[in-house]
């Protein structure tokens, strides 16, 4: 508050605070229901108000509101009837706030066109890859340089060397069409016109596809010569998101499938690069909660949707926690399971500390970070690690 | 069974057969803890009975909309001695229960008293007609489960502390310094200018509830602006706005109103710079004065008895 203003206040202040010793008024309160209700923001608006009216005269209700506060400022949401106030303040941040996210999308737009050769020569790679090769993620060109001019060669050789995908058997017609990278680095089916030629710039890959697998097959053969032909371009598969993701022969047949199911399509153009997208959204860190049955529960879209992750046995957790990639689910008996992988891999952890296990039933659990940590159980034990769980120390 | 229950018991028949209530019967997730669609639907009566009496059907709908039914139907089946529905909520509640009371007492000893207490009557150890009465019974969904937990608690506290307040041993009066207190009546029995308290309490009258209710709390309890702002759900800044905008207007207001009533300015801004002490307005009668009466279910119940 403005310092000018500090005598009015002390003024006001002084005629309202003087009264406080007076007598406690009388009269009906309010249920905790509808106290809580108000302090979650979920009273229709003439109950807000009859409750407010009772709220400015009534001390002891004012102290039950407030002590029944959180202490943390995470509001709950619940459904509302209070009507949005727009007022000028909220307009001019919202100006701000759209400043912003404009500046951002242009240059998240502009990094995206930076990027896109690279994504096409993803694309290729993914298509006709050995079952042990990893999909390519995005690199920075100075990076690629570097490990251009560490593998090269012999790394080409081996890679694109595509496994054999079996002939289809029982097709009586083939489609006519052909795939060709655009500039965005992104797939297109072409539709069956005879003029199939295709402007690549040097850099896309031209197909004759009587077989969808076998034309990507082909295209990579293809550019693994243009590649080894010119030692500037890239010819090694890099990792997506720090190699959390890697392509195994069920994708890759997948993705053949993919392919498959696009050829047969009449339209066009139809791209395939998402898989590039989906790849590199499916690393974001999920959400974590308990559900009413003590099954612990992930989400992927900031909780608007739940999945139960699978955790060994049917164990009733008490406590989930969750530090990054890191999770910590506790139950009772001393229970206590970990995933270093969002809730992938599971693994049972014993803490153990001086030949003593730990039994009781798991209350909490916190985490700083991925190493260090406490688990808090009913009987007051407190259970350190300083090395993510190797070992533990009984406090 | 009498016809009065019979006419109830079809009217929730019926009430469960709408599309709406069908729906969140679904999302009450009740089935598990034994409850019938038809019992759902009583319930949900019940609370309307309580809390919009006499309301339409799309009022009644509107109103179950915004219900937290899961939560209802937990503290429904727990109070009907669901043992399922007690696992659940001794699952998700149990250790909360604590870390709130703890919170609310600021130690650990009374916390934990507090939560047992409160847990005591959650369970029901009192019996009514021969059925034992669970306090749960009393949550009606209209917030969280949390959030009614939340208010229980304090207003256990409020009224214990109040209890122990008044139970207060003349040793420990002695102790406070209890004795050497400044007696109220001194200050109520001090010879004012009347137009002044007329002037301040007509100023207070005009407010609206939600004014009223941050004045006092920001010079009543002392409160933060963050609390205020967080008990009305909005941004501090806003009720820090807000008090420099109403002491303004109340100086502004009370000046005016002494001039209409023969004061000169001059004498107007001494009355109003007057000490504290100096006065006997009863700001709290007025802020308080516009409380209906029954307009809550407490029906003037003290705090903590209210509306259950």
């Amino acid at each position: 508050m403005k310092e000018g203003a500090n005598s009015d206040v002390d003024e006001i202040r002084k005629l309202v605070s003087g009264r406080l010793k007076k007598a406690v008024a009388d009269g009906p309160h309010p249920d905790p229901n509808l106290l809580a209700a108000f302090a979650e923001n979920a009273l229709r608006d003439a109950d807000r108000k009859r409750l407010l009216q009772h709220l400015g005269g009534c001390s002891d209700c004012r102290e039950v509101l407030y002590l029944a506060m959180p202490d943390s400022a995470v509001a709950q949401k619940v459904p509302s009837f209070q009507p949005k106030r727009f007022s000028i303040f909220a307009w001019r941040w919202g100006t701000v706030a759209a400043s912003i996210a404009i500046v951002a999308a242009l240059f998240v737009t502009a990094r995206h066109k930076a990027t896109a050769p690279y994504l096409e020569q993803k694309a290729v790679v993914v298509s006709g890859a050995p079952a042990s090769s990893q999909i390519a993620s995005d690199k920075l060109p100075s990076e690629l340089d570097q490990m251009r001019v560490s593998q090269n060669e012999s790394r080409t050789e081996t890679r694109i060397a595509p496994k054999p995908v079996p002939e289809p058997k029982h097709m009586t017609a083939k489609p006519k069409t052909e795939l060709a990278f655009d500039s965005s680095g992104q797939v297109h089916m072409l539709p069956p016109p005879a003029q199939n030629a295709v402007q690549d710039e040097g850099t896309a890959a031209k197909f004759q596809n009587n077989y969808p697998v076998e034309s990507a097959k082909k295209a990579s053969e293809q550019r693994a010569k243009d590649l080894s032909r010119d030692d500037r371009k890239l010819t090694e598969a890099v990792e997506v998101s720090a190699g959390a993701v890697q392509v195994s022969e069920e994708k890759q047949t997948a993705i053949g499938l993919q392919l498959q199911k696009a050829a047969a399509l009449p339209r066009a153009p139809q791209s395939v690069s998402g898989y590039q997208v989906n790849a590199l959204t499916s690393v974001v860190a999920p959400q974590w909660k308990l559900s009413a049955k003590g099954v612990v529960q992930r989400s992927f879209n900031s909780g608007t949707t739940w999945q139960n992750a699978t955790i060994a046995g049917p164990t009733i957790f008490r406590v989930v926690s969750a530090v990054g990639s890191d999770v910590w689910a506790g139950a009772d008996a001393g229970v206590l399971y970990h995933s270093a992988d969002s809730g992938q891999n599971w693994t049972r952890i014993e803490p153990t500390a001086s030949g003593q296990k730990l039994t009781a039933d798991i209350t909490h659990i916190e985490f700083s970070d991925a190493l260090n940590g406490t688990v808090s159980a009913s009987n007051g034990e407190v259970w350190a690690t300083s090395n993510g769980g190797q070992s533990w120390q009984r406090k | 069974m009498s016809a009065t229950d019979q006419r109830d018991g079809d009217r929730s028949s019926e009430l469960a057969l709408d599309p709406v209530v069908a729906e969140l019967y679904q999302k009450s997730n009740a089935e598990p803890f034994g409850i019938t669609s038809v019992e759902f639907a009583t319930i949900l009566k019940e609370v309307s009975a309580k809390d919009l009496p006499g309301a339409s059907q799309p009022e009644l709908l509107d109103l179950y909309k915004t219900l937290r039914v899961d939560d209802l139907t937990l503290a429904r089946a727990c109070a009907a001695g669901n043992g399922r529905a007690w696992e659940a909520f001794m699952l998700r509640f149990r250790e909360k229960l604590y870390d709130i009371a703890r919170q609310i007492t600021r130690e650990d000893s009374a916390g934990r008293e507090l939560a047992d207490s409160v847990y005591a009557d959650l369970y029901g150890t009192k019996t009514r007609e021969g059925e034992r009465v669970s306090k749960l019974s009393s949550y009606r969904g209209r917030g969280s489960l949390e959030g009614w937990l939340r208010t229980v608690l304090a207003q256990e506290y409020v009224n214990t502390y109040r209890k122990q307040r008044r139970l207060l041993s003349l040793d420990e009066e002695s102790e406070d310094g209890i004795q050497f207190a400044a007696s109220n009546s001194e200050a109520a029995s001090t010879p004012l200018d009347s137009r002044l308290e007329t002037a301040v309490d007509d100023v207070l009258r005009s407010l609206t509830p939600e004014d009223r209710f941050v004045l006092a709390s920001y010079f009543l309890d002392q409160r933060t602006l963050a609390q205020i702002a967080r008990a009305l759900s909005v941004h501090e800044s806003t009720i820090s706005r807000k008090i420099e905008k109403l002491t303004k207007t109340i100086r502004k207001q009370v000046l005016k109103n002494l001039l209409s009533r023969g004061m000169s300015r001059r004498q107007g801004e001494e009355a109003l710079s007057v000490d504290i002490r100096d006065l006997a307005l009863d700001i709290r009668a007025s802020l308080a004065q516009d409380s209906l009466p029954g307009a809550f279910s407490g029906k003037g119940a003290k705090a903590g008895e209210g509306g259950s």
